[in-house]
């Protein structure tokens, strides 16, 4: 992750995504303070409500989150305790937080599993994670998640472990709880249509930088940086069949080398001797963001790529 | 490059399967054998009819434990089916296959690094299949490898190196490249780009549509993703809980699906049109294999169940010509 900076207020929802080794979950984890040992934030701040939190001690900025921020994972088994029951692990916050009585708790446990959609809450209080299916696993975690009353949820690839009918009813939620409570999500993801599907803006990440920043309406429908052109294209339409798919040639670069120019140079069909010298920065395009030297120009390459045929 | 000796005209099917079923032993609990419980198998695969044609690619596609997987691993002849037959080129084959039949069908993985050993080079994985079979002689395996590595878009000096100096696109390659060196006709891919980011996915999808036509493959693609299915598939097979329940040409699926649960698996992909929100999410949870079943299997989801479902199984029945479904409410 090399300079990031975006912002999310009540009510918004914002798709970060990327391929593999982008960087996407290290900035959700930089934000929160999650990081690994091995990383550190080097420079940069992160602000809560207003005040920089980047100088906090890990237990002042905790303090500080948990009143405002939840996070959702991908893997509902892994961030499940295996030995303690679903219903207490939603329990523990508002108990021993927001210093709730055991009872009181209780039955705020049961208001948020019946809230996440999850039938016969009251059964289903005393049993462990390895006894739920996935689906049920992911709705746990998020009403943990939002158990501490969160401003904004935070999902890290929440569906990526689902089955394609569940993961709408896990998106169904989320788009309810964000239309009901005003909730902000920031949804990490590598899925392009999931991006469509529930967030506003989209925010494209190529070797630990956005590169793309906008509406997803006016992204998806003009991108203005050949990335985000070449992934909307290479992305299987489902309503679509297209007798070749368009592929992105060569592979993401190693972050532990050196970026020299624009990342994507190597690989991008629109690069110019100016993009190999110099790393672009984000600017302003017909309205939204782009870190591309002939981000102006996204109507000229677009027309020479489809003449060309060179993808096709 | 055929010295299978079989007759390849097209009415024959390189791979066919009828009433296939396979089943799993639960493990018996010590309780269990004191309540002499009967001991209860799941059964993956119960009851599945299906035939590819030569050059056809048939995309199967459903949930994850709906037994997707566990019918390609049975056709290639990893697992034993428990009843039920398996015939390639109308030769029944069943449970004891040839190694002639076992060259003839072929599998490519999921995943890219658990599916090549890591102690061996490129060179001797493919190697070993090729003098396994004795395909070539031990002077042009080499020759042959690299051949084979250049089918499949990698480079030469590949052959000396280990799985883990490639990315995940490149290992796939690698385990497309093994599953050629046999010359098979029928290619099994079980999620061969799911593991794979979108932009290296299109590569390595088009990489096995151009090998299918060019050597005139047979190919069953195991997938759950709908999207991918769509662009590589003659025709789709829905699976639910162990059975096919719909069955028919890529496209007529996809503008006239016939079955409930086709219905809803297509209106929960995401999609990719501007503008698009999730409308309307399905109600309930896949049920698991573990506990017998009577009727259809997918009552308990289908919005449109009557009290027949209860009790009468369904069997697929014509839609028209080419399509099935396994619906007490088609037509």
């Amino acid at each position: 992750m090399r300079g990031i900076s975006f912002e999310v207020g009540a009510g918004d929802s914002i798709g970060i995504v990327g391929e593999s080794g982008c960087g996407k979950s290290i900035t959700l984890k930089a934000i929160l303070g999650l990081l690994p040992v091995n990383a550190k934030v080097t420079r940069g701040n992160i602000y809560v409500n207003g005040t920089d939190v980047a100088g906090h001690s890990k237990k002042e900025r905790r303090a500080l989150f948990s009143e405002i921020a939840g996070m959702i994972f991908q893997d509902a088994i892994a961030a499940l305790n295996p030995v303690i029951t679903v219903g207490e692990q939603i329990a523990e916050v508002p108990r021993f937080r927001l210093g709730q009585s055991k009872e009181q708790a209780h039955a705020t446990a049961l208001k948020l599993m019946e809230q996440v959609g999850i039938s016969d809450a009251e059964h289903r209080f005393s049993l462990y994670p390895h006894q739920l299916s996935g689906g049920l696993r992911q709705r746990i975690a998020i009403a943990i998640a939002l158990s501490g009353k969160p401003k904004v949820l935070f999902c890290d690839e929440p569906t990526t472990a689902l089955d394609v009918t569940i993961q709408a009813q896990v998106l169904r939620l989320l788009l309810e709880l964000r239309r009901d409570e005003g909730l902000g999500l920031v949804f990490v993801t590598h899925d392009l249509a999931v991006v469509n599907e529930i967030c506003d803006s989209i925010k494209v990440m190529y070797a630990g930088k956005f590169i793309e920043v906008g509406g997803v309406k006016d992204t998806f429908s003009k991108p203005t940086h050949p990335y985000t052109y070449s992934l909307l294209k290479a992305a299987p339409d489902p309503d679509v069949a297209v007798s070749r798919l368009f592929t992105i040639e060569g592979e993401a670069p190693n972050l532990i080398l050196p970026v020299t120019g624009c990342p994507f140079s190597p690989r991008c069909f629109a690069s110019t001797t100016e993009c190999l010298a110099k790393e672009p920065q984000l600017i302003s395009i017909d309205g939204s963001l782009s870190a591309c030297f002939n981000g102006a120009e996204h109507t000229k390459w677009k027309a020479t790529d489809a003449k060309s045929g060179a993808h096709a | 490059m055929s010295t299978i000796n079989t007759s390849t005209s097209p009415e024959t099917n390189p791979i066919a399967a009828k009433d296939l079923v396979k089943h799993f032993a639960k493990k018996q609990t010590l309780a269990n054998r004191i309540k002499k419980t009967p001991i209860f198998n799941v059964p993956a695969v119960d009851g599945v009819s299906l035939n590819i044609q030569t050059g056809e690619t048939l995309g199967l596609v459903g949930e994850s434990g709906c037994g997707k997987s566990t019918l390609g691993r049975t056709l290639v002849g990893l697992y034993s089916a428990t009843s039920g037959s398996i015939s390639l080129y109308e030769k029944e084959v069943s449970n004891s296959r040839t190694l002639e039949d076992r060259r003839a069908v072929q599998m490519i993985f999921q995943d890219p690094f658990s599916s090549l050993n890591p102690r061996m080079t490129v060179g001797d994985m493919l190697s070993e299949a090729l003098l396994f079979h004795k395909l070539v002689s031990k002077e042009k395996v080499k020759v042959r490898c690299l051949e084979l590595l250049s089918l499949v878009g990698l480079p030469a000096d590949a052959v000396d190196s280990y799985p883990r100096q490639f990315s995940g696109g490149q290992r796939q390659r690698i385990g497309i490249a093994r599953a050629l060196a046999l010359e098979p006709k029928v290619l099994i891919a079980d999620e061969p780009v799911s593991a794979l980011d979108v932009s290296v996915q299109a590569s390595v999808v088009n990489l096995l549509m151009d090998l299918k036509k060019d050597l005139g493959l047979t190919m069953l693609f195991i997938s759950h993703n709908i999207a991918v299915v769509r662009q590589v598939s003659d025709r789709i097979a829905v699976m639910y809980l162990g059975r096919i329940i719909e069955i028919g040409p890529t496209e007529e699926i996809f503008r006239n699906p016939s079955h409930p649960y086709t219905k809803l698996l297509l209106s929960s992909v995401p999609k990719m049109s501007i503008g698009s929100q999730i409308s309307s999410a399905p109600a309930g949870e896949l049920p698991t294999m573990l506990s017998a079943m009577t009727g259809c299997r997918f009552r308990s989801r289908c919005p449109i169940a009557i009290s027949d479902c209860a009790t009468k199984d369904p069997q697929l029945v014509e839609v028209n010509k080419t399509h099935q479904a396994a619906c007490l409410m088609v037509n």
